[in-house]
């Protein structure tokens, strides 16, 4: 093996996991949907499609009425992990504000469909408390800070139509330093109606 | 170029017994100024009172769930081999479900059976009442009713280390 090989896996080793933005795409081996990951030091964030006919049969079962969950499964959802993975104790605190992230579509500036915005949205429509709960716990929360291993789940839900390709501008703080990365070509799941298969 | 290989080797060692190590702590973060726990009182899924007040001079850990939480779900065994070795110690643990009914939990225990108690926060005031933001949140708190850690997402609650560290503040006081 030549000394430059031993360069290049010594580099590889040692800065590979974390020092440069990471983007990678693939299939959610849980889900069986496209992922969108990135991965900056100790911050990983994976966003992973979800049909809205998994919205609509999830919202369903958290008792919204038709139109109601008509009106979410409108919007385009990605479930969503934020995670700080380092294990050990650690002093790289991760603080994220998702009122902070744009999407371009378009070549329009758009933010997220975070809880305060459905909140508001609920007032308008006479929404029963128990939804209300059920909404505001299922997506990711807008603002948190985590130490190492700690993650959330949660959906976050984005104004663009079915099938749309946009760009995602996130924003982030490690131990109080601003850091950003675009991951780009997002694709929103198209709104397909699978018949159920008649034996 | 012998020296480069013993340091590379050396170098991959160190890496590698890093990761080992690392994936043997499961942290729990203190918390700051620990501050006295809400009180509280719900009912469990069989219709059992449980109030904190009365679990006051044992450690307490609260962890705040729900059935459609996928990490949420993940830690669960974990943290039914971790309360067979808390409850031999006299330590509680309360799983607080955010807004679901009884009959919802129950239909779920069939697939993830725990024996800890599951507590019904019907409207999540309690769940509000502390600083949860996301789901799975927990919370140790002391024999004096203080907050001391904290854990946002999934822990492996069996894990030695883990316990060692809920056990030591029976101890302490």
């Amino acid at each position: 093996m030549s000394l430059r090989l031993y360069y290049i896996i010594i580099i590889s080793l040692v800065f590979s996991p974390g020092y440069g933005a990471t983007i990678t795409t693939g299939k959610d081996e849980q889900a069986l949907l496209p992922y969108w990951q990135l991965q900056s030091g100790v911050m990983r964030l994976r966003l992973v499609q979800r049909l809205p006919d998994q919205t609509r049969a999830y919202f369903s079962g958290r008792g919204f009425n038709k139109a109601d969950v008509e009106l979410i499964a409108s919007y385009c959802f990605f479930q969503s992990v934020y995670k700080n993975t380092n294990k050990a104790h650690s002093s790289e605190i991760i603080e994220y504000n998702l009122t902070d992230w744009k999407l371009v579509y378009q070549e329009k500036n758009l933010s997220l469909m975070v809880r305060e915005k459905w909140q508001d949205i609920w007032q308008s429509r006479n929404i029963k408390q128990a939804q209300k709960i059920a909404m505001e716990w299922s997506l990711l929360p807008t603002r948190q800070t985590l130490k190492s291993a700690d993650y959330n789940w949660g959906m976050t839900a984005y104004p663009v139509p079915h099938g749309a390709t946009f760009d995602l501008d996130i924003i982030w703080k490690i131990n109080g330093k601003v850091r950003k990365a675009r991951i780009p070509d997002m694709k929103c799941a198209n709104d397909i109606y699978v018949p159920p298969v008649e034996e | 170029m012998q020296l480069f290989n013993k340091y590379l080797i050396y170098a991959l060692c160190l890496l590698f017994h890093g990761s080992v190590a690392i994936a043997k702590n499961e942290p729990l973060h203190p918390v700051k100024g620990t501050p006295q726990a809400a009180e509280f009182t719900l009912l469990d899924i069989d219709d059992k009172t449980h109030s904190l007040l009365k679990y006051r001079g044992r450690v307490v850990i609260v962890n705040f769930w729900a059935t459609w939480c996928p990490p949420c779900r993940d830690e669960l065994p974990s943290m039914e081999r971790a309360w067979k070795i808390f409850k031999k110690h006299d330590v509680v643990l309360l799983g607080i479900n955010v807004g679901e009914d009884a009959d919802t939990i129950f239909e779920f225990t069939a697939n993830y059976p725990v024996t800890f108690p599951l507590l019904l926060d019907l409207d999540s005031k309690v769940t509000k009442s502390y600083p949860v933001i996301g789901l799975p949140t927990s919370y140790v708190i002391d024999p004096e009713g203080r907050i001391i850690y904290q854990a946002i997402g999934t822990r492996e609650w069996d894990a030695k280390v883990l316990i060692k560290k809920i056990l030591a503040l029976k101890i302490k006081n």
